[in-house]
């Protein structure tokens, strides 16, 4: 297990960082990002009024080491740069929300969310790199660092199945699992995306998104 | 003289379905995601003139038929692109019968 946890952090420390559900699409796009895991579930709905920002809701439900708790978070996502070459792209977003939380001890509060994302991706290789934080009063607060890399393993044409491998590495340090590797495979056929996995635990990933 | 007028009466129906249409070549700067790339399509199936769209993810190529009688400006498809979040490379032309 060992191994293989060092395999995958060598993997994604090979790749430079980079993150797949861009919250910024084309202009007049929607994009909608489901996420499953037995610890956390996120939803995020965007739609973007031009190709540099994004206006949306998410809700997201984290159980933490001391306790549950849902934010429901309406959000500005704003694309702070991205570099168009003909074989890559590199993009960095930032987004800033406010909401409410609701927690299974405390009372009802307001909520913050913070959240710097950048991405780089070739028609081969995909890094991305996510750091958020949600912030309520009463130290509700959930943190999560997240890392990928993936390869595909084949080139298909454009209205054909994509296929990903990716690694992903999570740090939460207000989870019981507060860091997880979760090897996965994402597909993407036309508009759809879907990603399935497990951590190296055995947890089950499971993660969409769809662009219209 | 009656084979002159059927050949004429026949042209002169033919020509309202007499149609000729443009093909451009663009080459887009960013495209290596076939998801992402969804937006580019999207963005001129909307538009009436276009006929056609193609999409070649290796040679970063996206390849429109557009209908001769409604042009489309190399500035009204770098908008396109832009808005798309993507960059024009450059711009190719070429005509179809």
């Amino acid at each position: 297990m060992k191994v293989c946890k060092l395999f995958l952090l060598t993997l994604i420390f090979i790749f430079s960082p980079s993150v797949w559900a861009n919250p910024v699409s084309f202009k007049d796009g929607w994009g909608i990002m489901p996420t499953y895991t037995p610890d956390y579930s996120d939803l995020e709905i965007n739609y973007s009024l031009t190709n540099k920002y994004s206006i949306g809701a998410s809700a997201f439900y984290r159980k933490g080491s001391d306790s549950k708790a849902s934010f429901g978070i309406a959000q500005y996502n704003y694309l702070l740069k991205r570099w168009n070459e003909l074989e890559s792209q590199a993009n960095i977003y930032a987004t800033i929300g406010m909401g409410g939380r609701h927690d299974s001890i405390l009372d009802d509060s307001i909520a913050g969310y913070l959240r710097l994302e950048g991405d780089f991706e070739t028609r081969r290789i995909y890094t991305a790199l996510n750091v958020e934080t949600l912030q309520s009063p009463g130290n509700v607060d959930f943190n999560r660092i997240r890392y990928r890399a993936g390869v595909a393993p084949y080139l298909a044409p454009f209205n054909d199945l994509h296929t990903w491998i990716i690694a992903q590495v999570e740090y939460m340090p207000e989870m019981d699992d507060q860091l997880t590797v979760t090897p996965l495979l994402r597909f993407f056929y036309n508009n759809y995306a879907l990603e399935v996995g497990a951590t190296l635990e055995g947890e089950p990933f499971l993660a969409a998104m769809a662009h219209f | 003289m009656f084979k002159k007028i059927i050949i004429a009466s026949v042209l002169f129906m033919a020509i309202p379905t007499l149609s000729f249409s443009e093909e451009i070549k663009i080459t887009v700067k960013g495209m290596v995601c076939s998801f992402c790339a969804q937006g580019i399509k999207k963005t001129f199936g909307k538009m009436d003139n276009i006929k056609n769209i193609n999409v070649d993810l290796d040679k970063k190529i996206v390849t429109i038929e557009i209908d001769d009688l409604k042009p489309l400006s190399d500035e009204e498809i770098k908008n396109i692109i832009t808005d798309s979040g993507y960059d024009v490379f450059t711009i190719e032309r070429g005509k179809n019968g």
